[in-house]
C-alpha cells in the first residue's frame, strides 16, 4: 500500500528552481531516504510534504487522500527537526504531551502514552527536566518521542543526527532504526551522508539540483548507479572515460559512456606492461587500506580490507591495476 | 504563504485603523492647522511669524541646548562607563544600579527634586544661610545652567548604557596588544578603545538630541524668559493661538523625526545592541588587581550627586510643611504629608487617575503593539517596513506636539472617538500616553518575536496545533518576558507623564504630575515631595520587578 505519493512536485524561490518535477511513491511502513549534497532541495521537499511550504505545481497524497492543500496540522505528518525544535517553555513531559493535548486527548491517556514512549527512548527518568538541561542526544530522543507519541501516518526526519558527534551518531542511528521498526511508521529520512542512508533505508532516492537521479534499494543504488553523479556520490566510484578504459584495462566502451569502478573493486598489482600507475598516498584505518593512485593526471582510489592484502605497496611505488568485479558497470 | 487568513486581515485592519485614526490623522490636523488663516483660508501667516521675532530665537536656543546636553551627557556617561569597565571598584553592582536611577525617574520628579535642592529657598541655600550666616545663597540656580545640569542628570545614563555595552564587546586582545607595544593609558583609550565606542556614542547622541529638543519639564520650570521650542508651543496653545502652536509643532516635529530617521538608518546599518541589565562585567580586573581609589572616589561622589535630589525629595516629604521657611532643625520628622495625600480625596484622586490612565494606556499599547509586531515579525505582511516606521514615529514626536495634535483632531466628534469630542475628558490622557509609548512596546515585542526559532512554530503545527493554538501555547509564553517588560516600561512612562498631560488635563482628570506641579505653584512643598517620593518608589519597584522577570526568563532575552 502506498502511504505517500508525490506527483510532479516543482518549486522555485524567485528565479531559482529548487525542485523540478519530483515524483515518488513511498510504501506503508517503509524507511525511505532522500540523499543529496547540501542545497539540493532536501529540506524544501520535506517542508512541502509537511505542508510548511506550498509546492508551485504537483500533488501530494498522504494515506491515499489528496493533501496538497491541507494545512500542516491536518496532515498527521510528524517532523524531527535538525535542531530538534523542542519547546523551551516546557518540560520533557510537556513537550512530548503537546501533540496529544492539542488534540484534546484525555489526561490519563496522555499520561500513559507519554510515559510509555519516554520509556522507549529511555528518557523516563528526565520527564520533569527543563529542555535546556538536556544534552544533544537526549534532546534528539525527546524530539523523536514527541513525534512518535502522536502516531503520525508519516515521520519526516531532516538530518536528525547531524548535530551529534560521531560515536553518538552511530548509536542513535541504530536506536532510531529500532524505534521506527517497532512503531512501524512510514519514514522519510533526509541526509547528505550516504552511509547513513545506506545503513538505515529500505529504499533511497538520490537528489541533485532538485532532480531525482535514481530511486532504489540501497544495494541497487550502490552497485547499479544509473549515472555518474550517483556512482560518485553514493559509492565514491572511480570514473573512467573510454580513453582511460582502454589504456588502463583494455576495455572498449562507447565514447559517451563512463566506466564506474568502486574503490573496493580495484586492486593494485605488481607492475606489468607499460601502463605506469604510481601510489601517491596510503591510508591505513585498521580494517581497511586506502591507496590513492595517480595515472596520468587522474587520481584513482582503491580501498581494500587490510587483512586480505598479501603484498602491500608503499608511496612512490609503481604498480598495475586490476578490476575484480563480476560485471562491467557502465554509466552515462 | 499564499493563505491570508481572515484573522490576519482583521488584525491588519485594527492596526491600520489605530495608526490612521490616532497617529496620522492627528498629525495631519496639526499640519492643516498650521496653514489655517482667518476664516477657512489657507495661509502662510503662522510660518511667516515663525521666521521673524522670538521663534527664531527659540529654535536656536533649543538646538544649542541639545548640543550642550549631548556633549555634557556624552562626556559624563562615557567617562563613568569607562572607569566602571576598566577599574576595580568595590560594590560595583550597587553603584551601577545607583547610576541608572535617572533613567527611570520621571522627568518632572527630577526637576522638582533639583528645585528643592538648589532653588534660592532650597535646601542648600537654607543650609548655607543657617550655618554659615550668609544672607542669601551665593549662587542662583536657574536658566541655562539649571536646565543643562538637569538634562545631564537625566540623559547621561543613555550614554553610560550604550558605552558600557560597547565596552563589553571590545576586544581585550587589541587592548593588550596596545599596552604591550608600549602605548600608555590615554593613548590606548584614544587609539584603540574610543574608535570601538563610536557607533554607540553616535546612537546615544541621536537619541539624546531628540529627547533634549522635545524636553519640556526643565525648560518649563527653570527657563524663565528663555524661549525654547517645546515651551513656546505650550504658551502659544495656552494663549489660544492654535495656528502658531501648530507651525511651531511642525517645525519641532520635522527636526525630531529627522533625527529619528537618522537613528533608524544608523541602527539598520550598524549593529547597536543594548541590554538594560545587570552591571558591566570587567575583564580588566586582570590588569588592575588593586582597587583604583581615584575612580572609586569619582564614582562615589557622582553616585551621591545622583541620589542627592532623591534624598532631598525624601527629606522635604518628611519635614513639616513650611518648616524650611522657619528653622527646620528643631522640628521633628512627620508623616503628615503622606497621610494627607492618602486621606484627603482631593489629593488621592490624582493618584487614582494616574494609575487608571496608565493601566488603560498599557492595555491599548499591548493590544496594538503586540498585534502589529506579530504582523511585522511573524506574518511578514506586505508593507511591514512602512508599518514599522509609522509605529516608531511617535518616538520622534515631542509630547507637547502629541497633546496638541489630539486637541486639534478630537475637539470635534470624529469617527475615531465614537462621535463624541474627547478633549477635556478622561479618555484623551490614556490615549496620549498610549500613542507616545506605542514604539516602546512595539520594539520590545518585535524583538521578542524575532528571538523565537521559527521551527518551534512549525513543530507545533505539524504536531496538530492550529495557528491559533500555536500562538497561544508556544508564542505567547515565549514572548511574554519581553512584552511584559515593554508593558512595565509603558506604565512607568505613563504614570509620571507631565509633558502632554499639562495640555490635556482638566480639573477632574488631574494626574500625579499635574498635582505635583500645582502644589509647587502653591508652595505646598511637602505634599509635592510626598507625591514625588510615592511616584519614585512605584517606578523603582516596577523596575526591580522587570529586572527580575528578565533574569528569570530562559531562552528569550
Ligand atoms: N525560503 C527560501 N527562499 C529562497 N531560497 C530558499 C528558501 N529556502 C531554501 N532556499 C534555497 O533553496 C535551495 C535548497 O534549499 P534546501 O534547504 O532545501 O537544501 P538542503 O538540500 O536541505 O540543503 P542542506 O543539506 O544544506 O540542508 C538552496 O539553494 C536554498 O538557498
Ligand atoms: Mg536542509
Amino acid at each position: 500500500m502506498k502511504n505517500l505519493v508525490l506527483n510532479n512536485i516543482s518549486k522555485s524561490f524567485g528565479q531559482t528552481n529548487v525542485l523540478s518535477d519530483i515524483s515518488l511513491e513511498i510504501n506503508q511502513g517503509e524507511f525511505f531516504s532522500i540523499v543529496g549534497p547540501s542545497g539540493c532541495g532536501k529540506t524544501t521537499l520535506l517542508r512541502i510534504i509537511a505542508g510548511l511550504e506550498s509546492a508551485d505545481t504537483g500533488k501530494i497524497f498522504i494515506g491515499g487522500a489528496d493533501s496538497t492543500d491541507l494545512p500542516p496540522q491536518k496532515r498527521n505528518v510528524g517532523i524531527v527537526f535538525q535542531n530538534y525544535a523542542l519547546f523551551p517553555n516546557m518540560t520533557v513531559f510537556e513537550n512530548v504531551a503537546y501533540g496529544l493535548s492539542v488534540k484534546k486527548t484525555e489526561k490519563n491517556i496522555i499520561h500513559k502514552k507519554v510515559r510509555d514512549v519516554l520509556e522507549k527512548v529511555q528518557m523516563e527518568h528526565k520527564h520533569d527536566k527543563n529542555i535546556s538541561t538536556l544534552s544533544g542526544g537526549e534532546q534528539q530522543r525527546v524530539s523523536l518521542a514527541r513525534v512518535i507519541v502522536t502516531e503520525p501516518d508519516l515521520i519526516l526526519f531532516d538530518e536528525p543526527l547531524s548535530n551529534l558527534d560521531y560515536s553518538l551518531r552511530l548509536e542513535t542511528r541504530n536506536e532510531l532504526k529500532r524505534l521506527q521498526r517497532e512503531a512501524g511508521i512510514t519514514s522519510v529520512y533526509v541526509t547528505h551522508d550516504q552511509t547513513e542512508a545506506l545503513a538505515l533505508s529500505d529504499r533511497i532516492a538520490v537528489l541533485n539540483k532538485g532532480i531525482i537521479q535514481q530511486t532504489g534499494i540501497p544495494d541497487d543504488i550502490y552497485y547499479n548507479p544509473e549515472n555518474k553523479f550517483v556512482a560518485d556520490f553514493i559509492g565514491h566510484a572511480n570514473l573512467f572515460g573510454s580513453q582511460l578504459c582502454s589504456e588502463l584495462f583494455q576495455i572498449e566502451i562507447d565514447s559517451d559512456e563512463t566506466l564506474a569502478v568502486l574503490p573496493e573493486e580495484l586492486i593494485p598489482t605488481d607492475k606489468s606492461g607499460n601502463t605506469s600507475c604510481k601510489i601517491i598516498d596510503v591510508q591505513f584505518t585498521g580494517f581497511s587500506m586506502e591507496y590513492s593512485i595517480l595515472f596520468k593526471d587522474k587520481i584513482i582510489r582503491s580501498l581494500l580490507p587490510s587483512k586480505s592484502l598479501n603484498n602491500r605497496f608503499g608511496i612512490g611505488e609503481e604498480i598495475g591495476l586490476k578490476i575484480v568485479s563480476e560485471k562491467i558497470r557502465k554509466v552515462k | 504563504m499564499k493563505r491570508t487568513s481572515l484573522a490576519n486581515i482583521l488584525l491588519t485592519g485594527i492596526v491600520i485603523y489605530f495608526i490612521a485614526g490616532y497617529i496620522l490623522f492627528p498629525l495631519y490636523s496639526v499640519l492643516k492647522e498650521s496653514f489655517a488663516g482667518d476664516g477657512n483660508l489657507f495661509s502662510f501667516a503662522a510660518y511667516k511669524n515663525l521666521l521673524t521675532g522670538s521663534s527664531a530665537e527659540a529654535v536656536i536656543n533649543s538646538v544649542l541646548l541639545s548640543v550642550l546636553t549631548v556633549t555634557g551627557s556624552g562626556v559624563t556617561g562615557v567617562y563613568f562607563a569607562y572607569i566602571f569597565h576598566y577599574h576595580k571598584i568595590p560594590f560595583k553592582s550597587f553603584f551601577s544600579s545607583l547610576l541608572l536611577i535617572p533613567l527611570a525617574t520621571p522627568p518632572l520628579i527630577g526637576v522638582v527634586a533639583f528645585l528643592f535642592l538648589l532653588n534660592e529657598n532650597g535646601l542648600i541655600a537654607k543650609l548655607l544661610t543657617t550655618f554659615f550666616g550668609m544672607n542669601a545663597a551665593p549662587f542662583r540656580f536657574d536658566g541655562w545652567t539649571a536646565i543643562i545640569i538637569i538634562h545631564i542628570y537625566s540623559f547621561y545614563a543613555m550614554f553610560y548604557l550604550f558605552a558600557s555595552s560597547a565596552l563589553k564587546k571590545t576586544d581585550m586582545n587589541l587592548i593588550d596588544a596596545s599596552y604591550s607595544m608600549g602605548a600608555g593609558r590615554s593613548r590606548t583609550f584614544i587609539k584603540v578603545i574610543f574608535p570601538q565606542l563610536i557607533p554607540s556614542i553616535i546612537g546615544a547622541s541621536l537619541i539624546t538630541f531628540m529627547a533634549s529638543m522635545a524636553s519640556f519639564s526643565a525648560p518649563f520650570i527653570f527657563g524663565g524668559s528663555i524661549k525654547f521650542l517645546s515651551t513656546e508651543i505650550y504658551y502659544a496653545k495656552i494663549n489660544g493661538d492654535n495656528s502658531f502652536a501648530s507651525s511651531l509643532s511642525v517645525l519641532l516635529t520635522v527636526i525630531s523625526v529627522f533625527f529619528l530617521a537618522m537613528l533608524r538608518w544608523y541602527r539598520s546599518h550598524k549593529i547597536l545592541e543594548v541590554r538594560y541589565k545587570g552591571s558591566p562585567k570587567t575583564i580588566s580586573d586582570l590588569h588592575n588587581k588593586s582597587i583604583n581609589y581615584f575612580s572609586t572616589g569619582m564614582i562615589m561622589i557622582f553616585s551621591f550627586l545622583i541620589i542627592l535630589p532623591v534624598l532631598t525629595l525624601l527629606f522635604m516629604s518628611i519635614i513639616p510643611e513650611g518648616s524650611l521657611m522657619r528653622n527646620f532643625i528643631i522640628e521633628p520628622f512627620t508623616i503628615a504629608n503622606y497621610t494627607k495625600v492618602f486621606s484627603d480625596s482631593q489629593f488621592f484622586i490624582p493618584f487614582r487617575n494616574s494609575i487608571e490612565m496608565s493601566v488603560i494606556a498599557v492595555l491599548i499599547t499591548l493590544l496594538i503593539g503586540v498585534i502589529s509586531s506579530y504582523l511585522i515579525a511573524k506574518k511578514k505582511i506586505r508593507g511591514k517596513n512602512l508599518l514599522e516606521s509609522i509605529l516608531s514615529l511617535p518616538y520622534g514626536i515631542p509630547g507637547t506636539v502629541i497633546a496638541l495634535s489630539l486637541i486639534l483632531s478630537f475637539n470635534t466628534p470624529t469617527l475615531f472617538t465614537a462621535f463624541v469630542s474627547i478633549v477635556g475628558t478622561f479618555w484623551i490622557l490614556p490615549l496620549a500616553y498610549a500613542i507616545r509609548n506605542l514604539p516602546v512596546l512595539t520594539q520590545s515585542s518585535i524583538a521578542g518575536f524575532n528571538a523565537i526559532d521559527p521551527s518551534l512554530e512549525e513543530a507545533s503545527r505539524t504536531l496538530g496545533a492550529s495557528e491559533f493554538i500555536t500562538f497561544r501555547k508556544i508564542i505567547v509564553p515565549l514572548i511574554f518576558p519581553s512584552v511584559f517588560n515593554g508593558t512595565l516600561l509603558v506604565f512607568i512612562n505613563s504614570v509620571g507623564e507631565f509633558v502632554s498631560t499639562v495640555l490635556l488635563y482638566s480639573y477632574s482628570t488631574k494626574t500625579i504630575s499635574v498635582e505635583i506641579y500645582s502644589q509647587i505653584r502653591m508652595y505646598n512643598t511637602g505634599a509635592a515631595a510626598a507625591y514625588g517620593i510615592l511616584l519614585f518608589l512605584m517606578v523603582m519597584i516596577i523596575v526591580y520587578l522587570s529586572r527580575r522577570t528578565m533574569d528569570k526568563s530562559v531562552g528569550v532575552v
